[in-house]
Order: C-alpha cells, then sequence, then structure tokens
C-alpha cells in the first residue's frame, strides 16, 4: 500500500533523511524505531505532507481511496488525508475556540465528499462520535470543548485515536503516540488502535520505547537512524533493542 | 426623493460655504452648542496624517468627494440585518432621518425617548444632563462636524431601576450615492437600570456613503449598559462611529465592536470611569479585506479609584488592507487600585497586509495593576496543519482558526441570538467556518 524509496527530506537547510526506503502492505503493522534525532517524526510529517520539510530526492507511491497509483508528494496535505492517511500527532495542537465537534464534523465531511459520499446526518454523527468515543474511552465531556483545550497529555493522545476512528484511514501513522502516557493512558490507546486494525489498513508505529509493541503487536520492526532505515526484523528485535539500546546498531552501522 | 448638493473638496471652508442652507438639528434644542461647533469648523480642517490621532488614518478621500443629503421615503430591506429570535424595539435611521414606518411602533416599556427632529420639552433635562457630562475643549473637526450638519438623532432616557427585557435596536442605514448622514444618540441610563442597545450600521445599495454617528452616554450610579456595535456596510462606506461614555459609580459598561464589512471605518470610544467600583469592558473584532482601512481608537480615562476596564481587540488584516489599533489608558494621581488590562492581538493573512497598533499607558497613581500586551504575527501554522491534516481545505482551515480566534471576543456579546446573528453574517461573507 505503501512504498517509500530512498527518500531524502530536509528542513532548514538540513538534511534529516537520508535514503529511507520503506514498504508497508495492507494490513500490515510496521514499527519505526530510532535514537532522538534519527528522523522518526521528520518522517511522519513528510509522509502527512508538511511543507516546512523538503524533499530533495526519492518517491512516495500510496495506494489511495479513490486512485490506486498516488504520487503522494503530488498532494497537498488535506488531499492525503482524503485520501486515507492519517498522522496521530506526537504533540497535539490546542485550538480553543474550535469546537471538537463542529471541527470533526467539518473533517469528516470533507472525507466523505472525496469518496463520493453524503455528509452525515446530525443523528448518525453523533451516534458515529459516541460509538467512536467509547473506543478510547473518550468522555463525552470532552467531545464537547474546544479541540484539546485543557486536555490532559493522555487525553490529548485518545483524541487523536478518536479522530482516527472516525475518519477510518487506510494508513494510520502515530507519531510517538506513546509519549508522555502513563500505563492507564497506554492500555486505552492500544486498545482503541487494535479495535482499527484490519486487513485494508495499515499503520506506521513510530515509537521510541519498546513498551508500546507490547500492547500493539507490530508485524514489522525497522530501525531509524541517521535518516535510513538500517534494520529490520520482527517484534523480537524490538525487544532486542529494549535489552540492548541502540549503541550496537549505530557500531554496526558504522562499521 | 430629494437631493441637496453638498460640495465638498480639499478643505473643510468649502463645505461650510455649500452647507450654509442647510439647518442642523440642533439648531433649535442647543442653539449656543451649535454656534460653538460652527465657529470650530472656521478654524479647523480634515485632520491630516501630521495629527497625531490620524497619523494612519488618511481623510483625504472623504474630503475628495462631492456628498449629498438624499431623503428616500420608500421601503428598504432591512431583512438581512434583523436579528433572528430576538424580540426587540427597533429605531431605523435613513441616511440620518429617522423612518418611522420601518420602527417599532409600539411604545417602549422602561424608557422613553423623542427624536431631535421632534425634540419633546421634557426631555431636555436628560438631554443636558448627559451633554454635561462631555467638556470638548479639543477643536475636533469631525464631532463640530456632526453637531453643525446633524440630521437627526434620539434623546433615549432608561428609567431609574427599570430593567429593559427587549434590547434598543437602532439601525442607521446609508443609500444612494455619495450620501452623506450625521446622526447623534443621547443616552441616560438612569440609577439601577439594565439595558442593551444594539447598533447596527449597514448600507442598502453598497454606494459610495459617508456617515458621522455620535453616541454618548451617561450611566448612573449602579445602572448597566451593555451595546453590541455590528458594522455591515460595503467596502465603499467611510464611517466615523463614536461613542463617549461617562460612568457613575459602581457602574457597568459593557461594548461590542463587531466590524463584519466596511471600507473606511474609525472607531472613537471614549470612557471615562468617574465613579468608583465602576466596571468597562471594551472588546471588539475587525476582518478587513481588500482595501480597507478599520481604525480603532480608545480611550479610558480612569479618574477614581477602585475601577475595572478590560479590552480585547483581536484584528485579522487580509489582503491589502490595513488596520490600526491605539488603546489610551490614563490613569490619574488619585485613582488608585485601578484596574487596567489591555489586550490586542493582530494577524496578517499577507504580505501587504499592514496594522499599526500602539498601546499608550499614562499612570499617574501608584498602587494600581495596569497591563497591556500587543501582538502582531501570522496565522498559526501548526494549527492550520493540524487542520489540514484532518481533511480541511485551506480556506476551511483559515475560516475555522479565524472562528477559534475572534471566540472570546464574541462570548462578550451575552444574548446569543445576537451572537448567532452575526457569526452568521460572517460565515456568509466566507470569514467564518464554525
Amino acid at each position: 500500500m505503501l512504498t517509500i524509496k530512498n527518500l531524502h527530506a530536509k528542513i532548514d537547510g538540513k538534511e534529516i533523511l537520508k535514503g529511507l526506503s520503506l514498504t508497508v502492505k495492507a494490513g500490515e503493522v510496521h514499527a519505526i524505531m530510532g535514537p532522538n534525532g534519527s528522523g522518526k517524526s521528520t518522517l511522519a510529517s513528510v509522509l502527512a505532507g508538511r511543507e516546512d520539510y523538503e524533499v530533495t530526492e526519492g518517491s512516495i507511491e500510496y495506494e489511495g481511496v479513490t486512485k490506486n497509483k498516488i504520487n503522494l508528494l503530488d498532494l497537498a496535505a488535506e488531499d492525503r488525508a482524503r485520501e486515507g492517511i492519517f498522522l496521530a500527532f506526537q504533540y497535539p495542537i490546542e485550538i480553543p475556540g474550535v469546537s471538537n465537534m463542529n471541527f470533526l464534523k467539518a473533517s469528516l465531511t470533507e472525507i466523505r465528499k472525496h469518496r463520493g459520499l453524503e455528509p452525515l446526518s446530525a443523528k448518525d454523527f453523533l451516534q458515529l462520535v459516541k460509538e467512536k468515543a467509547k473506543l478510547v474511552e473518550l468522555d463525552g465531556q470532552l467531545t464537547n470543548r474546544a479541540v484539546n483545550e485543557g486536555f490532559s497529555g493522555g487525553e490529548k493522545k485518545r483524541n487523536e485515536i478518536f479522530q482516527m476512528a472516525m475518519l477510518e484511514p487506510k494508513l494510520g501513522i502515530l507519531d510517538e503516540t506513546d509519549s508522555g502516557l502513563d500505563i492507564d493512558a497506554l492500555r486505552i490507546v492500544s486498545q482503541g488502535v487494535n479495535a482499527l486494525r484490519s486487513p485494508k489498513r495499515s499503520f506506521v508505529v513510530i515509537t521510541h520505547y519498546q513498551r508500546l509493541l507490547e500492547h500493539i503487536v507490530p508485524d514489522f520492526v525497522h530501525v531509524l537512524y541517521n535518516g535510513r532505515i538500517v534494520k529490520s526484523g520482527t517484534k523480537e528485535l524490538a525487544l532486542e533493542l529494549e535489552e540492548r539500546g541502540y549503541d550496537w546498531i549505530k557500531e554496526e552501522v558504522n562499521a | 426623493m430629494t437631493v441637496t448638493e453638498i460640495t465638498s473638496k480639499y478643505k473643510s471652508e468649502e463645505i461650510l460655504k455649500n452647507l450654509k442652507g442647510f439647518d442642523s438639528v440642533f439648531k433649535n434644542i442647543l442653539p449656543e452648542s451649535l454656534e460653538k461647533s460652527l465657529s470650530i469648523l472656521a478654524e479647523t480642517d480634515f485632520p491630516t496624517t501630521r495629527q497625531e490621532d490620524w497619523k494612519y488614518t488618511r481623510t483625504a478621500r472623504i474630503s475628495n468627494e462631492i456628498w449629498k443629503h438624499w431623503s428616500f421615503e420608500g421601503n428598504i430591506d432591512l431583512s438581512e440585518h434583523i436579528i433572528p429570535e430576538l424580540d426587540v424595539h427597533t429605531i431605523v435611521f435613513n441616511n440620518g432621518e429617522y423612518n418611522k414606518k420601518l420602527s417599532s411602533a409600539e411604545k417602549p416599556e422602561g424608557w422613553e425617548f423623542c427624536t431631535l427632529r421632534s425634540f419633546d420639552e421634557s426631555m431636555k433635562q436628560t438631554l443636558a444632563k448627559v451633554e454635561a457630562c462631555f467638556h470638548n475643549d479639543k477643536k475636533d473637526f469631525f464631532s463640530a462636524f456632526n453637531r453643525a450638519f446633524c440630521n437627526d438623532g434620539l434623546v433615549i432616557k432608561i428609567t431609574k431601576n427599570a430593567k429593559i427585557s427587549k434590547p434598543i435596536h437602532l439601525i442607521f442605514v446609508q443609500q444612494g450615492e455619495l450620501s452623506l448622514s450625521n446622526t447623534h444618540i443621547s443616552l441616560l441610563a438612569e440609577s439601577g437600570s439594565e439595558a442593551d442597545v444594539i447598533c447596527s450600521y449597514v448600507s442598502a445599495d453598497n454606494q459610495k456613503a459617508w456617515g458621522n454617528h455620535y453616541f454618548k452616554a451617561l450611566v448612573e450610579s449602579n445602572a448597566s449598559l451593555n451595546i453590541y456595535k455590528i458594522q455591515q456596510e460595503s467596502d465603499n462606506n467611510f464611517t466615523l462611529a463614536q461613542e463617549d461614555i461617562y460612568q457613575e459609580k459602581d457602574s457597568r459598561f459593557n461594548i461590542v465592536t463587531m466590524m463584519v464589512e466596511g471600507g473606511w471605518i474609525r472607531n472613537n470610544l471614549n470612557i471615562i470611569m468617574a465613579g468608583q467600583n465602576g466596571e468597562s469592558y471594551l472588546s471588539g473584532f475587525y476582518l478587513p479585506r481588500n482595501k480597507d482601512h478599520s481604525d480603532n481608537h480608545t480611550l479610558v480615562d480612569h479618574r477614581v479609584p477602585h475601577c475595572t476596564s478590560t479590552e480585547l481587540y483581536k484584528v485579522i488584516l487580509n489582503d491589502s488592507s490595513t488596520g490600526v489599533f491605539n488603546g489610551k489608558v490614563y490613569v490619574r494621581e488619585d485613582a488608585q487600585k485601578t484596574n487596567a488590562y489591555q489586550t490586542n492581538a493582530n494577524i496578517l493573512m499577507s504580505e501587504n497586509a499592514q496594522m499599526n497598533t500602539k498601546p499608550e499607558l499614562e499612570i499617574y497613581a501608584d498602587d494600581v495593576k495596569c497591563s497591556h500586551g500587543t501582538t502582531t504575527g501570522q496565522i498559526d501554522k501548526n494549527a492550520l496543519f493540524y487542520l489540514k491534516s484532518r481533511g480541511l481545505s485551506e480556506e476551511s482551515s483559515i475560516r475555522l482558526l479565524t472562528a477559534a480566534f475572534i471566540n472570546d471576543v464574541l462570548d462578550k456579546v451575552t444574548l446569543e441570538p445576537i451572537k448567532n446573528h452575526v457569526t452568521n453574517q460572517l460565515i456568509k461573507k466566507n470569514l467564518l467556518f464554525v
């Protein structure tokens, strides 16, 4: 579903991704781990279409909702979202004054429109909200507030997964969703993601720590170091990293 | 339909010459004040950018035109400006003249009024009380012009301890090519009274028009007055709308200035805190586009101790529009324990937009809490990206963020129907998205 070939990207003149390649098939969960500064968040941002990053080389081919072969780099952020890409932010933005519900309704309407679907009636929308909010144990009160305003860290991350559940993407990119979460929040967020796993949906789970992967068990684990994927394996690789850290990988690469 | 030609070219002396035939409505009501205004006009001119208060706002486009007094007798469609789900008492001014047909016929409850053209002698004392609050030592061209060529206006008295259930909705309509209107409202809110006034400034036909509107209010002890000012004219309008408010002790005043549409706007808001424990709330938003120019000048004069004034102005400038915010706060030597807060936040949406903002605090008392903050920047790119990453287009995202940005100002409108009405007007103009 997603084929990244030799991706080079820079920001503020500094090259962060230096030839990253990755293939994700439908239904797969790929975990991306790596030391700080390796380019994990850059990868997430570039996939979602943040304009601050300049792609200097490489390609990203994506199988979207309406079109089979999309050159993702040609699409603006909003079009990528409409084609089924969802980025769960590491630091979700607070937008005081914008109601969570109104924002989601507008977003869902856009995405449905792109797929040739009519907007949901108010009743059906509320029904969907109720259903999806349950997946991440998000209180009705929170959905009525402004986007992320006054939300705790855990609530913000749950709100991201709630949005993902509402928008039903083809590719979910979780950018360090586990950062700042306590055990309970981690459990709830993971349960939400797991509820969304399906043969037609893929996930790229970016994380620094292995513990998330106990809850969201990946099909593949990749190590991102110095802007490239330097090692790939299965979930055992994650356990090895947990035990040994990243130094041995760095040594292997530099050798 | 009658037309009286007024020529206005370059210098105000020419205006005086050509307006000699026109009888200001103040001729029989306040003849001395009128005389004073006429003599001021003989000595002053349209302000130039060399005057500090007019540094960023040019008057040439007004002084270069030939303005006319138009009297229309027909019907105007004001349906767009009627506020749904709000029962109000409506008073309409068409090109500065009271339009009885379009105004509410019923007798007001808890308050009374008369127009200036049909002045009721029983309102003489009310008018005098309000006038006495404001001493115009400054030789101000526009206010002298307003007095000298005033078409009509109102004297309103909100009765002592009356809680007005129906807001008073004043609608100032302008129509006809190059029409000129001058109006003057004097309002006395007697002790303990509570009233809401809505002032809508609208254009019937998007023609070039010039309006000078003055609103003076005396808010007596323990009284509460809300003014909701909706500016929805056209990009062809030149409007100067000034409020002068005098607050006695324990009174509460709240004004929300909302610019939906307008060409050249200059709002002057002057508040005198003359009684202890007074509270004043000044808020506003303006969203100029294309070549609009929006200027909000405010002045809060803390003359006595223990008063609080809170100012919140939000501006989003699009295209090549320009804006001005000038917020003066004077805290006089005896005004101890004053709380004066001022916030002005501005967003520039394009490289060609320009904002001039100047907080001015002169504090002479030593035991006060005063703050001012002004920020000017661009739209939050992170917030914009967040919304786009959820599938919203750039335009929708900007409009949603606009709604978020002015939300706290809109919250100062305590009457929900007015808030909804303004929000809907902004949505219609593609400025907002909720």
